[in-house]
């Protein structure tokens, strides 16, 4: 029902840019990545992989776990058509995302 | 024509070619494009923007960065000036780019912003991508400095062979005169379109760069340089030029051999090949038309240079109707010394001395040139610069070979050559060649073991081949030397492949070292290393950022510590080294390094986007298509439809594609929509239809192309290629007709836009022309054959909105919609 998930930044960046332009494509939507930096990525990131434990199963693919910010940019997020209260939290070094299932 | 005597010459001649397409980089959806025109006036603002700096003869300007046009119009400008330019290799870590700027004390460094260097008074530190706005105030008067041929243009630094690289120092006059050169051996034809796959940061690149713009010939950049993205951007970009180093050709001559191999057409494919040598060029390119295809269908010559191409690939190529012409020079050569032309050219030979190059050959065989395109020495070392000259004043390449009637004949580098006790010399490249030929082994460096009394030969093996496999091997390939020639012991390189310089060349330096300070143990010898680990070891250590990580096949990747953002990045390092592409869901913590590989070698190859048919656009195409849509259609339509246009006053102040969309409300609202739109657009209307119908439905998908100059437009991921496509088409001056909602509404509501309307208005800047059917749902339900009812229809069109690039693609998707809703 509940997941969590944190991402060092750093090592997020390392593997972003290893990883390159297949990894942008792979990880995420293609609206997702558009104009986004590494700290916003790796919020995303976090979040990403806290909807999969909050859904308990882990994805066919990762740019099927969408993270949509409403008009207030509040996030949610959105797998298989269900949705996620998300909520992200972020420290130059480290970023924390929490979901909870919405029923 | 006259050879341009300064670069201010130079660039005042691309005026002759202004509005010929010069330079061309794809940056996400846009493709950013530079007419020779622009090339000439913004690389003035630059020189201009760098006399506004401060900046004079003689000072330096570093450069960090992947090739773009700005790269281009970066060089250009400082060489109008006497700036010295210093490329460093792009992907040069922050440690190594602190060295150069030490030694070099440049007052502006460019980078793609990847760096974190700090800027300072004495140091501008700015994006190469943001050249055009820091330039925007500039004049594009040409600077009117008074340029001395003697001024050092460039600082190259040769790459690693040697611990400390040396700073290569080439005059203005030194690359003019290789252009000049370049370009009497080589007719660079006003239509060429070049295709960039090695760094500008390397000489060969930049004097072909600029020898091929002096002719009018435009170059097309990548954003990233993989074998995937060549292969697009061939066909993309109509590529029919190549300036490229062996390997790849190598590789792009494998991957059209598996192609035919899973076609289960290898044997008629080698067929054709024997056929071909009889046959002219033409023909050639008919017979192997599909592998043109795969091509983009007009590469027609490749240029190669970097090290020597094997003679059975050029051959092939050339069966293939594709021209071969090699050439061989130095960076500190600037760096073409010979070069073969269009006409007689020879597949076994660099080529013979520009006409500007004089070559002799030394007593102990080593080339030697002089010339205007010669560099003067190396950046503060004195010692190398005396060392590189001969003491009447000739170039010491530290090549060996000799001429045949003025053809060059490369037989080695003079300090790799192996000299036996006896006091015979054995060339590596001698033996590669023949060892080369073997398939048994991913590669083979042969090198000298120094033993009490002259060198050993040992062949150094990279591969996963057993044993007793190798040894056998071995001897047949002694049994096609001279026997002074053969190997005498085998050892396996540790890793999977051999570490190689920047043009992809073994480091001969490296394996030389590793043979002789090792402790050589008794006879062959395999190493531990789990066979095959090459290239997926090598992500997973990457990855985990651990070179020298102890990985077994049995270890779970979970063991390892490979979490599922590390796994990510394995998967798409594997997509683009080996072009598969492994589903995400496919591996997972408790998948095995054995599985994994199993997976790697099975993973289906990355699906090529297939792009869209050209035909429909063809003009003949347009013609019958727009005359049966105007007449039978049109009629058709009119029997079920009788439609009212509200608001074509709004169309009027549109002078150039727009993009409208509309909302889906039935399976015959497209045509009406359609021809909704008065005769002058619609004559240059096409239709984004789904992909998947496209697909399954034949018939209707040739309707559409022919009559609706239709393309498929994908409905689920990857959107990308669809949206690109749009750009293409909306470059090529044709309207487009998108349905946002994706599908049809089944219940006649709006329903929510996909996100991609949003990505185009956004990146196009095009305007965006909402339209409306009212009355027309249920005329054509979903699913259904025929009309179930005659409709009275009213289209409303709206008024064109545009939308700037900065404002976010999701809020404009809402508004279009909201728009939509309201009209």
């Amino acid at each position: 029902m509940i997941g969590i998930d944190v991402v060092g930044v750093e090592e997020f960046r390392r593997q972003l840019d290893l990883g390159g332009a297949n990894f942008v494509r792979r990880a995420f939507g293609d609206g997702e990545s558009l104009d986004s930096g590494v700290l916003r990525l790796a919020g995303m990131w976090a979040a990403k992989e806290a909807v999969c434990k909050a859904a308990s199963a882990p994805p066919e693919r990762w740019s099927d776990v969408e993270i949509i910010f409403d008009d207030v940019c509040a996030p949610w997020g959105r797998i298989r058509g269900e949705r996620f209260g998300l909520t992200i939290s972020s420290e130059p070094d480290f970023v924390i995302a929490l979901a909870v299932r919405l029923t | 024509m006259n050879d341009p005597q300064t670069f201010a010459d130079y660039v005042s001649d691309l005026e002759r070619y202004g509005p010929n397409l010069a330079l061309a980089k794809r940056s996400f959806l846009k493709v950013e494009k530079v007419t020779h025109h622009e090339l000439r006036d913004r690389s003035r603002q630059v020189a201009n923007f760098l006399i506004g700096r401060g900046l004079g003869p003689g000072e330096r300007v570093m450069v960090i960065a992947t090739n773009s046009p700005e790269w281009v119009e970066l060089l250009l400008g400082a060489l109008q000036v006497g700036v010295v330019l210093v490329p460093v290799d792009a992907s040069s870590s922050q440690e190594i780019a602190l060295r150069f700027i030490d030694e070099i004390g440049p007052r502006m460094i460019f980078t793609d912003g990847n760096l974190a260097l700090n800027s300072s008074p004495d140091l501008e530190v700015h994006d190469l991508g943001e050249l055009n706005q820091l330039i925007a105030d500039a004049p594009c008067t040409a600077p009117g400095v008074l340029l001395d041929k003697e001024w050092p243009a460039v600082i190259v630094f040769t790459s690693g062979t040697t611990a400390a690289p040396k700073g290569v120092v080439l005059s203005q006059e030194n690359i003019l005169a290789n252009i000049a050169g370049i370009l009497e051996r080589i007719e660079v034809g006003e239509d060429w379109r070049l295709l960039s796959v090695l760094p500008l940061s390397h000489m060969y690149e930049m004097s072909g760069s600029l020898a091929v713009l002096a002719r009018g010939a435009g170059i097309f950049y990548m954003p990233r340089v993989t074998p995937s993205a060549i292969a697009e951007s061939m066909v993309e970009y109509r590529i029919s030029v190549m300036l490229a180093i062996p390997q790849l050709l190598t590789l792009m001559l494998e991957r059209i051999r598996q192609v035919a191999s899973e076609q289960g057409k290898s044997a008629s494919f080698e067929k054709a090949l024997d056929l071909a040598q009889h046959l002219p060029f033409g023909a050639r390119r008919i017979l192997f038309r599909s592998v043109h295809s795969q091509l983009g269908g007009r590469l027609r010559l490749v240029v190669t240079g970097g090290a020597p191409i094997p003679l059975d690939v050029a051959t092939t190529w050339e069966r293939m109707g594709v021209r071969m012409v090699q050439g061989y020079g130095l960076t500190e050569t600037s760096p073409i010394l010979t070069g073969n032309g269009l006409n007689g050219r020879r597949l076994d030979s660099p080529g013979r001395a520009l006409y500007n190059v004089q070559l002799r050959i030394a007593e102990d065989g080593e080339i030697q040139a002089k010339g205007p395109s010669v560099f003067h020495g190396y950046l503060n070392n004195e010692q190398a610069t005396r060392e590189a000259f001969t003491d009447d004043g000739w170039f010491r390449t530290g090549d060996v070979g000799h001429l045949e009637d003025g053809w060059l004949h490369i037989q080695g580098r003079l300090k790799f050559v192996i000299v036996r006790s006896s006091g015979l010399k054995v060339f590596p490249e001698d033996v590669e060649i023949v060892a080369d030929k073997s398939t048994l082994w991913r590669a083979i460096c042969i090198a000298g073991k120094r033993e009490h009394d002259g060198e050993s030969v040992v062949a150094v093996v990279a591969g996963d081949a057993a044993d007793p496999a190798v040894d056998e091997e071995i001897a047949k390939v002694n049994a096609q030397l001279e026997s002074f020639q053969h190997i005498d012991s085998w050892r396996r390189w540790p890793e999977g492949d051999f570490p190689r310089t920047r043009l992809l060349k073994i480091d001969r330096r490296l394996v030389e070292d590793w043979v002789n300070a090792a402790e050589a143990p008794p006879g062959p010898t395999g190493t531990e290393e789990p066979s095959g680990g090459d290239v997926v070891l090598r992500a997973l250590r990457q990855s985990l950022d651990n070179p020298g990580a102890a990985i077994k096949d049995t270890d779970r990747l979970a063991d390892i510590g490979l979490d599922s953002l590390r796994r990510l990045t394995v998967l798409s390092l594997l997509e683009e080294r080996l072009g598969v592409s492994i589903a995400d869901d496919a591996v997972d913590a408790q998948t095995t390094v054995a599985q994994l590989r199993r997976l790697a070698g099975e993973g289906s190859p990355v699906e090529a986007t297939r792009r869209p048919p050209r035909w429909p656009y063809w003009r003949a195409v347009r013609i019958l298509g727009n005359g049966l849509r105007e007449t039978v259609i049109r009629a058709m339509i009119r029997i079920w439809v009788n439609a009212d246009v509200d608001g074509r006053e709004h169309l009027a102040d549109l002078d150039g594609p727009a993009i409208f969309i509309f909302n889906h409300s039935d399976d015959f609202d497209g045509p009406v929509v359609y021809h909704a739109l008065p005769l002058g657009i619609r004559s240059h209307l096409a239709v984004a239809t789904g992909a998947d119908v496209m697909r399954d439905h034949k018939m209707l998908a040739l309707l559409v192309r022919v009559c609706f100059a239709g393309f498929s437009f994908a409905r689920s991921e990857p959107y990308m290629p669809s949206l690109e496509y749009v750009g293409t088409m909306l470059d090529g001056g044709w309207n487009v007709l998108v349905a946002p909602e994706g599908r049809i509404s089944t219940d006649g509501r709006l329903q929510p836009f996909k996100s991609g309307i949003g990505l185009l208005a956004v990146n196009y800047g095009v305007p965006i022309v909402p339209m409306k059917t009212i009355g027309l749902a249920g005329t054509v339900p979903l699913h259904a054959k025929w009309p179930r009812k005659r409709s009275r229809v009213t289209v409303r069109i709206g008024q064109p909105l545009r939308f700037a690039s900065d404002r976010d693609y999701e809020e404009v998707t809402a508004t279009l919609h909201q728009v939509i809703e309201e009209m």
